[in-house]
């Protein structure tokens, strides 16, 4: 399974905003506090459009635990200074780390005896709709975790056949019922811009891609600009729509990518499914966003949505610059550096890398990525765009990003709030351009040298 | 032993002709194996074919010799001198030069396939050229293999008796004894007079540049003897050079004395410009100098211009230099530099064709690792000033203003289609909409019809190879040469982004095609220029009078939320190869334009 992408979890008792303060601020060093991602990376079976790090293969997870246990207990990059700071989030994702949720409470056991957790810390798992249900949702609430993500995906059963998701949408709503009555936090993932059967014969693509030839017309200068999609604007008044906002607290929204090599990319090649264009893709987000404000959700983030102080701890984290680590195949991990730089790593690629590591004596990363001081400041803006506060007036200056921001704010990408920057309408639907303005540090459309 | 001694007797000069993928490059190399030419080693597929350009592409570019030595039934060794000749119309004068230096060809046809198109047009070539033709059926190890049907259509289509056919298989190895046996028994030996006391004759059939030994070209001794240490004067250019070495490639140099009539070889100059050296000149002694050079000479002349340019403006230099190193071992490449407000600095680089084009742009990609952007081709016209004088325009965008040209006058080319009959109303149908006048047509046979046609070059290089393939299911052939300027009434025709013209994008067009043409190129142009920020205009004008006009709508979404683990670098890599992706268009104005945009015109007819 493997979905999506960050999953979040959130701070219970503070607003996220307040949590971290240093880290808001976008100053390195991040106060003390610490996050931790533990990644599962094992599913019964890959979804269509899943290109991360997951394997089907079962046998190897009694292996996977054992390192695991290793790794967190002596894991020899890990400087023993970290382990005496306090944990304020722990994430595990994956895979479905529903699937083998006894493992993930010992693993959890072994975090605790080894590193400081805090009493208020969020501890989210990643959950499957099929292999969630009331009885480990009681068991993993009762070993302390606080919050479950779910991966809902869709509210159409065929549309989840065609994801090639394991769940139906009534498995769905009795695994969001069953977190909701365990205690749990409950946040659920949502795919937009999903593929529908066939190629090109439904309805609403077809109507969609008449009004983009429209405006070809020679001589007809207009836009005909979004294409009402009924059916889904039907879809975001649905009794399934509301029922869902009932149990959850929290929403995380992602536009379906076709990745290369997936089996989503082979059925769109073969023309067995039809992807929605940009035009209507960009209609679909804005109703979204229409629909959940409807519902008391907002925008904390550029793909999370939730009621007030519901916010993921462990998401806005990666987004404020605080440090975390990660554990198992594929775990990114980030730590400030006492200069004002960064240093994100991954210190295994693949399962197997991991596996032959197992009492994790190895101390270099498979990848690493070292962020001057400069740079750090730099994505520092970048991630904090990201979010709907946005980036501090003061941070962007010393980042030396004054200048292509008031660019940004020119062309309506941005706008100024008080002493932040944040992204417009327009902006969060064309944020790659934001964050690349401001990543590389140069205005979109910048002439090339000739 | 001395090779050079060899009797005119025990040499035959020969070439392999046939149409594409019916298994030339193989019989060539099983020729090579089987004769002990090359070590089973050092075989490798398509061993002819050097560049790397050459094997991928399955096609040949330059004309290569190798003497093979075959000892045949009758005891007696041969030397057998085998000319591999490029197979495209872009090189047909080449192909012209090395059949030249031929006795005889074998014509391979493929034994299900049967007769095609450019079976009968090498053919044809051959017959021209007065050559004995050695037909052979490939390929009968395939199923479908029915070589006496394909035995009939050689006779039938081509007039050639093909009851003593050769059958073989490349593949398996069948039947080449057979055949080395038929070149030995069938191809005449060469004539000539091997002797110092007749002036020296030899045809250049190839030449290319090595930085050490200077230019070096492909000959065939008709006349005389060429001797290493005497010095030679190379008649079309007049220029005077050292004969430095002679040898054989066998195929690596075997180093001779001398090479005499009949005898096929290499010759060392020590000459430093190769334009000096060119493709169908003769050689002859400086002392003992023929009168008349060897029929058929012709100065090579580039077809078609384009722009080239740097896609890093900081590349332009090494542009230069990877242009003066490819123009050694290619003397027919010219190339001048040009500006564009568009695309900056580049050069307006003239070719012998479409391919020729296509091999050099791919070669300066590939082995100078510079990245480029071409215009679409043009011709080069003849422009009328009203004051009398005459430009030569190699490019639309020296054009000059409407009111000061009297009149156009643009290249024409008598082009010769064969093709079989159920394919006539399509090619007549393209040659239409392509401004061709039909000259003639006649049958060379109940499977063949010989169409002749006058077009203008301008017409041709738009596509219209692909076209004619397309529409005939790949039976027809085209041959061309070229027949004179003609006034034509052409105008420029300008395209315009976000309301500004684009100089890069600009082309000639005839005033009766120029409403179609801005059209169909406004609407392709739409599907190739990605949405951008804000939303482009995309006009086509004749100088200020706007014909079509359509819009590349603004940008709606450009965003992966997927950030998976807070795996930041992910994202960034996205971003990055964003970036990269952008990289390979050219930013004009405020419109991020890529690559294929410039060649959008050529694909009028899609």
């Amino acid at each position: 399974m493997a979905n999506d992408d960050l999953s979040d979890s959130s701070s219970v008792s503070n607003t996220a905003f307040s949590s971290n303060d240093t880290a808001s601020n976008g100053e390195n060093g991040s106060g003390t506090d610490l996050a931790l991602y533990v990644h599962i990376p094992f599913c019964v079976k890959r979804c269509n459009y899943c290109d991360f790090c997951s394997s089907t293969n079962v046998a190897a997870i009694e292996d996977y635990f054992k390192a695991l246990h290793n790794h967190i207990k002596s894991g020899a990059w890990i400087d023993s200074s970290l382990r005496l700071r306090s944990v304020s989030s722990i994430y595990f994702g994956g895979g479905t780390p529903s699937f083998v949720h006894t493992h993930l409470i010992s693993v959890l056991a072994t975090i605790r005896e080894t590193f400081n957790v805090s009493d208020d810390c969020e501890i989210t798992l990643e959950a499957n709709p099929e292999s969630f249900w009331i009885k480990p949702a009681m068991e993993l609430a009762a070993a302390g975790f606080t919050r479950v993500s779910l991966g809902v995906q869709s509210l159409d059963d065929a549309q989840l056949a065609l994801l090639g998701r394991l769940h139906n949408v009534e498995r769905a709503f009795h695994a969001l019922q069953a977190g909701k009555d365990a205690g749990l936090r409950v946040s659920a993932d949502l795919m937009l811009g999903l593929p529908v059967d066939g190629a090109n014969t439904d309805a609403s693509v077809d109507g969609a891609d008449a009004s983009v030839d429209g405006a070809d017309d020679i001589g007809n200068n207009e836009d005909s600009g979004s294409s009402d999609n009924s059916s889904d604007a039907d879809f975001f008044q649905s009794a399934d729509f509301e029922k869902l906002l009932k149990l959850v607290e929290h929403i995380s929204v992602y536009p379906l990518t076709v990745e290369e090599g997936t089996e989503l990319q082979k059925m769109e090649d073969a023309g067995e499914v039809t992807l929605p264009s940009e035009d209507e893709l960009a209609a679909e987000i804005l109703r979204l966003e229409e629909a959940l404000a409807g519902h008391g959700f907002k925008r904390y983030e550029i793909s999370s949505y939730t009621r007030p102080g519901q916010e993921s701890r462990q998401n806005l984290r990666y987004w404020q610059g605080g440090d975390y680590l990660g554990f198992g195949a594929s775990a990114s991990s980030m730590l400030n550096k006492p200069d004002g730089g960064r240093k994100r790593f991954v210190m295994y690629d693949s399962i197997e890398a991991f596996l032959d590591d197992s009492k994790g004596e190895n101390e270099n990363p498979a990848e690493s990525d070292i962020l001057s001081p400069e740079e750090a400041l730099r994505e520092s803006v970048m991630l904090a765009l990201r979010t709907s506060r946005g980036a501090g007036s003061e941070e962007i200056e010393s980042a030396g990003l004054t200048k292509i921001c008031d660019e940004l704010v020119e062309k309506e990408l941005l706008e100024q709030d008080g002493a932040y920057y944040r992204c417009t309408q327009q902006g969060w639907l064309l944020a790659n351009i934001v964050f690349a303005a401001v990543w590389f540090g140069n205005a979109p459309n910048a002439q090339s040298s000739c | 032993m001395d090779n050079n001694n060899y009797g005119l007797e025990y040499i035959r000069n020969f070439s392999i002709i046939a149409h594409i993928d019916h298994g030339k490059s193989t019989l060539a190399d099983r020729i090579l194996q089987s004769t002990d030419t090359v070590a089973e080693r050092d075989m490798q597929e398509q061993l002819l074919d050097s560049m790397d350009i050459e094997r991928e592409r399955g096609i040949t570019i330059k004309a290569q010799a190798v003497r093979v030595m075959y000892t045949a039934s009758d005891g007696i060794t041969y030397r057998l001198n085998f000319i591999d000749t490029p197979g495209h119309v872009d090189f047909t004068y080449e192909v012209s030069r090395a059949l030249a230096a031929c006795e005889g060809v074998i014509l391979v046809v493929d034994a299900s396939q049967g007769v095609e198109a450019q079976t009968v047009a090498n053919a044809m070539l051959a017959m021209n050229a007065n050559l004995e033709i050695i037909p052979v059926i490939n390929k009968i190890d395939l199923p479908a293999a029915d070589p006496e049907r394909v035995r009939g259509e050689i006779e039938e289509s081509l007039a050639v008796p093909a009851e003593d056919a050769v059958l073989t298989s490349a593949k398996t190895g069948d039947g080449i004894p057979d055949l080395l046996e038929a070149i030995v028994a069938r191809i005449p030996a060469p004539t000539g007079t091997p002797t110092t006391e007749v002036p020296l004759r030899a045809l250049i059939f190839d030449s290319w540049f090595d930085e050490y030994r200077g230019v070096i070209a492909l000959v065939r001794v008709m006349d005389g003897i060429l001797s290493q240490g005497t010095q030679v004067r190379l008649m079309a250019n007049d220029a005077v050079a050292d004969v430095e070495e002679v040898g054989v490639k066998a195929p690596h140099d075997i180093i001779l004395p001398a090479l005499g009539a009949g005898s096929v070889g290499y010759l060392v100059t020590g000459l430093k410009d190769p334009a000096l050296v060119t493709v169908g000149d003769t050689v002859t002694g400086v002392d003992n100098s023929a009168t008349k050079p060897l029929p058929g000479y012709r100065e090579i002349k580039p077809m078609v211009y384009a722009g080239l340019y740097p896609l890093d403006g900081d590349q332009f230099t090494d542009l230069r230099d990877a242009l003066d190193k490819l123009k050694l071992n290619d003397p027919a490449l010219e190339y001048a530099p040009e500006t564009s407000h568009a695309l900056g600095f580049g050069f307006r680089v003239g070719f012998l064709g479409l391919l020729h084009m296509e091999v050099i742009q791919e070669r300066l990609e590939r082995e100078f690792d510079i990245g480029l952007l071409a215009t679409a081709p043009s011709v080069s016209y003849h422009v009328y000033l009203n004051d009398g004088e005459m430009l030569d325009i190699h490019s639309p965008q020296d054009f000059p203003d409407a009111s000061k040209i009297d009149h156009i006058e643009e290249p024409y080319l008598k082009a010769t289609v064969l093709v079989p009959p159920d394919y006539v109303g399509a090619v007549m149908e393209l040659a239409q909409g392509r401004r061709a006048h039909f000259i003639d047509m006649q049958y060379l046979g109940p499977n063949t019809v010989e169409m002749l046609y006058e077009i203008p070059l301008g017409e041709l290089i738009l596509d219209f190879f692909d076209q004619l393939k397309s529409r005939t299911k790949g039976y027809a052939s085209l041959d061309y040469e070229f027949s004179g300027y003609k006034a034509s009434e052409l105008q420029k025709l300008d395209i315009l982004l976000a309301g500004k013209p684009v100089d890069a994008l600009s082309f000639i067009v005839h005033k009766e095609k120029a409403y179609e043409r801005g059209l169909v190129l406004t609407r392709k142009l739409k599907e190739i220029i990605p949405r951008q920020m804000f939303e482009v205009p995309i006009q086509a004008a004749v100088g200020s009078k706007v014909l079509s006009r359509t819009n590349v709508k603004a940008k709606r979404k450009d965003v992966l939320s997927r950030c998976y683990g807070g795996d930041v670098t992910r994202k960034k890599k996205l971003l990055e190869n964003q970036k990269k992706g952008k990289k390979r268009m050219k930013s004009i104005g405020s419109v991020d334009v890529p690559q294929e945009a410039f060649m959008a015109i050529l694909k009028v007819d899609d």
